[in-house]
């Protein structure tokens, strides 16, 4: 007598499928085991990288390691480890981090006509040293209650005095914020920085909050009526919630356009894997890796053939600043010093 | 009814070990990590910076130092008055509840500061459902209190802190506090004056050091103070790393903070030296005082604010994020179990450590340097600390392999107990010294006539007697090193996820629903090891 082992177990197809990509998995899982993990050094999250490279891992077999730390934190382990480092790849969340590392010989030149193609010049380094990843603006969020949107145009007007009282920041600390003010010096001068800054100091509603969740937040419960943030930490508040009275503003249309900085990555100079960590530069950069980064962190894709995640395609059009990324890093501690200065804690 | 008469209380020569030379080895193998990790902190006055320092000072430094002073001992002086007045309430006085009570004040120990810091900030201040509501139907929400002051800083890090003192004066009372009080109420004292003039000169080396311990911690504090916003010393440190690219002007801030440490240290000693030292240690078998209806209802409510305050509302805070967010429980029991075993051993070599270094600190003057010195982790922001040890075991690593030996040392369980070693063996220390204070000389000398050997003098009589000391120092260890973070970030294998990187790598990017889970786990364990210390009855 036979027995029917579909029968027994009440399988039907549906579950027989499940069960092959089951097994696909596992051999996916095997497979990556054999390869030469790769070694990324990330100032990116866990939770917002992982489950693309996990991704990669199933697609390539490769299993890529993340070690995760600060920027800063990440750029002297590896300038101390020297040529006995470990890390094929450093990724940071804002360009500074990069070209810090690149200004201290930490990063190798890679030649890749494919990256060459799919980021844009003004978002990686011109000796091929980093690669931007994702690009997120940081713009202004305001309250839709009780500010037209006419009442908005650059980033300097909400210095003037008929926003006294109305404005809230997030920390200077903030390496955003860092950036923002870096750029700003390069475009316009320090004197024209410094005086924009004063401004915005001066018309706090309420001392610097400490991250843009809360700063979104107090715009959206009155506590002031304008902020500055990075754009997903809004589009975050709003697929939670649609109806938040909030919106998001693009300054300096007419001028040098929205702040923009990346996250982006680099082979490191002493890579042990310098191939594999080019690879994985290239697929992250394609369409598809791009188009589930966009969706995975709510950022806007470096490659323009990649879609956008439709909650960030509501924002709308805008123009970004392309000033040189290397100016964030490169006049970072300038910026500090003035943020000191204009009393912006 | 005095079980201890008022005249026993005296000053008594302490016990000493003999052998100190001897003494010294085991001790500075102990402080090695402490040391190496100092060391690189002082190396970094190799690399002056002129420009930042005059940037510093003009801005930034004398601020910055006023504000850290006014934290430290505003924090401690707060958390003494607390911990103090809240253990003699529950060992003085019997009221309905008193061991519920007991038990319930020590809760806020497992919450890491900026977790409480965060989950009160985002309940009640800028940002916050509550100050949207005040203004929508108040029209202002200025009326409200805002944490993000000063005074805001001080409470919340004494309702962080306090329990350590708390702990440490109600060890105290326990052994014979009770008795001091019959005692010195038999001589007609009320009850308050009794307490002022009977029992709190013999409580003055717990208070001192439970104090020392809050005002360490406000120094090396990070995450909170940065959450709202206070500028203090440890910012500054972080802000001149990553913000100024100067690292060395950052370490050598940080070693501003090692000065203030040492002063502390010393002021703990010239404490301790006045004590007066409880004889007999009997404890006392009922609380002495019996309160009424009223003052019984006064107590719990003064119970029930700093638990709510420091424990029940943001843990709130926290149930209602995790439950609006998916939780991967396999994720969370791997932390779980990562956390113990980080903090597990690093717990045991903690308590070790601090009892050679407290042996070798009670004999000889160059133990009791090193006992003071390898103690000065504890008031130094993680960061520093970690990447001072980061490059040390790098550099180790590269000699390593150019011997042909390729071992991930820098990135390795060992470098985060080391890490964590180097960070918290004040905590040992304290704990050894505080059990090393209580033995007395004439039961080793007792021993000794009946013929009992050194070993056997330190194995079966002062090692059972230090037992209870040294188990509380292995749990607040316990405690310390499950919630830190920098060292563990900076210094764990690959992998290697605890409850407090699964907390940060949520909250640095703003998702504090997916933070919630792991910080209350953190807390439930957290909760394990201080509940435990109440059962312990010294």
């Amino acid at each position: 007598m036979r027995i029917n082992i579909i029968k027994v177990l009440s399988l039907d197809l549906d579950d027989m499928r499940r069960l092959l990509i089951c097994m696909a998995g596992l051999l996916a899982g095997l497979a990556a085991h054999a390869a030469e993990p790769l070694v990324v050094y990330s100032a990116q999250k866990e939770p917002s990288i992982r489950p693309l490279l996990d991704r990669y891992t199933a697609e390539t077999g490769v299993e890529v390691q993340l070690l995760v730390d600060q920027g800063p934190v990440l750029v002297e382990r590896l300038a101390a480890e020297g040529e006995n480092t470990r890390a094929d790849l450093l990724l940071t969340v804002d360009a500074g981090n990069l070209w810090l590392a690149a200004e201290r010989g930490l990063l190798a030149t890679v030649d890749s006509p494919t990256l060459v193609a799919r980021v844009p010049a003004n978002l990686r380094d011109a000796q091929g040293r980093w690669f931007a990843i994702s690009r997120r603006v940081r713009g202004i969020v305001y309250a839709t209650a009780r500010v037209q949107p006419a009442a908005l145009s650059t980033y300097a007007a909400l210095a003037g005095p008929d926003w006294k009282g109305r404005l809230c920041l997030r920390t200077s600390k903030n390496v955003y914020n860092q950036s923002l003010i870096a750029t700003r010096i390069a475009r316009m001068g320090e004197a024209d920085a410094e005086a924009m800054v004063r401004g915005w100091a001066a018309n706090l509603a309420a001392a610097p909050l400490a991250d843009d969740t809360l700063t979104a937040q107090a715009v959206a419960g009155g506590e002031c009526d304008a902020g500055v943030v990075n754009m997903y930490y809004v589009a975050r508040l709003k697929r939670a919630d649609p109806a938040l009275p909030i919106a998001m503003f693009w300054p300096d249309q007419d001028g040098a356009g929205v702040h923009q900085n990346i996250a982006g990555m680099g082979v490191a100079r002493h890579a042990k894997n310098p191939d594999g960590a080019r690879a994985l530069l290239e697929w992250i950069t394609d369409v598809p890796a791009q188009t589930e980064l966009s969706r995975l962190n709510l950022e806007y894709p470096v490659n323009a053939q990649a879609t956008t995640d439709p909650l960030l395609v509501g924002f709308g059009t805008f123009k970004a600043d392309d000033v040189d990324l290397a100016e964030t890093g490169r006049r970072q501690p300038e910026a500090v010093r003035l943020m000191d200065r204009a009393g912006w804690r | 009814m005095s079980a201890v008469a008022a005249g026993d209380v005296h000053r008594e020569r302490a016990w000493r070990p003999s052998r100190a030379r001897w003494l010294l080895v085991p001790a500075v193998l102990a402080g090695a990590p402490a040391l190496l990790a100092l060391g690189a902190l002082l190396a970094a006055w190799a690399e002056p910076d002129a420009a930042t320092w005059a940037h510093l000072g003009e801005h930034l430094l004398p601020g910055a130092a006023l504000r850290t002073l006014l934290l430290a001992a505003g924090a401690s002086a707060l958390a003494m008055v607390l911990g103090a007045s809240l253990a003699a309430l529950v060992v003085l006085c019997d009221f309905r509840g008193r061991r519920v009570a007991e038990a319930l004040l020590v809760l806020p120990i497992a919450m890491p500061a900026y977790v409480l810091a965060y989950a009160w900030l985002a309940s009640f201040d800028v940002g916050s459902p509550l100050r949207a509501w005040a203004i929508a139907h108040t029209g202002s929400a200025a009326w409200l209190p805002s944490l993000r002051t000063l005074p805001g800083a001080i409470v919340l890090l004494a309702l962080a802190n306090y329990a350590y003192v708390y702990l440490l004066v109600r060890a105290r009372l326990l052994s014979g506090g009770g008795a001091l009080l019959d005692a010195a109420r038999s001589q007609g004292l009320a009850p308050a004056a009794a307490f002022a003039r009977g029992v709190l000169p013999a409580l003055r080396p717990a208070l001192v050091g439970g104090g020392a311990l809050v005002a360490l911690e406000s120094l090396a504090e990070f995450g909170a103070v940065s959450v709202l916003g206070i500028d203090t010393l440890s910012v500054l440190v972080y802000r001149t790393w990553y913000g100024m690219h100067a690292l060395p002007a950052a370490t050598q801030l940080a070693g501003l903070l090692l000065l203030v440490a040492l002063l502390l240290r010393m002021a703990e000693r010239a404490s301790a030296a006045r004590a007066t030292l409880p004889r007999g240690g009997r404890a006392a078998v009922a609380p002495p005082i019996v309160l009424g209806r009223r003052a019984s209802v006064l107590a719990w409510i003064a119970v029930a604010v700093v638990v709510a305050l420091g424990f029940g509302l943001p843990a709130l805070r926290l149930a209602a994020w995790a439950f609006a967010a998916d939780v991967d429980l396999a994720r969370l029991g791997h932390a779980l179990a990562a956390t113990a075993a980080v903090a597990g051993v690093a717990a045991l070599a903690i308590v070790c450590a601090g009892l050679a270094l407290a042996l070798a600190g009670r004999a000889s003057r160059a133990g009791a340097r090193l006992e003071d010195i390898a103690g000065l982790g504890y008031a130094v922001p993680g960061v520093v600390l970690a990447v001072g040890l980061m490059f040390a075991l790098v550099a180790a690593e590269r000699a390593l392999h150019g011997a042909g030996i390729a071992i991930a040392l820098s990135t390795s369980a060992f470098a985060v107990w080391l890490g964590l070693l180097a960070r918290f063996v004040r905590v040992g220390t304290g704990a050894a010294a505080s059990g090393l204070a209580a033995l007395r000389p004439a039961l080793g000398e007792a021993a000794r006539s009946l013929g009992a050997g050194p070993w056997r003098r330190a194995w079966s009589l002062h090692l059972p007697l230090l037992r209870p000391a040294l188990a509380g120092g292995l749990l607040l260890a316990f405690v310390e090193c499950a919630k830190e973070l920098p060292v563990t970030l900076m210094l764990r294998p690959f992998g290697l996820d605890t409850l407090a990187v699964r907390v940060y790598n949520a909250t640095s990017e703003g998702l504090w629903q997916q933070a919630a889970a792991p910080a209350l786990l953190l807390c439930a364990l957290g909760l394990w090891p201080a509940l435990a210390l109440l059962r312990r009855r010294d």
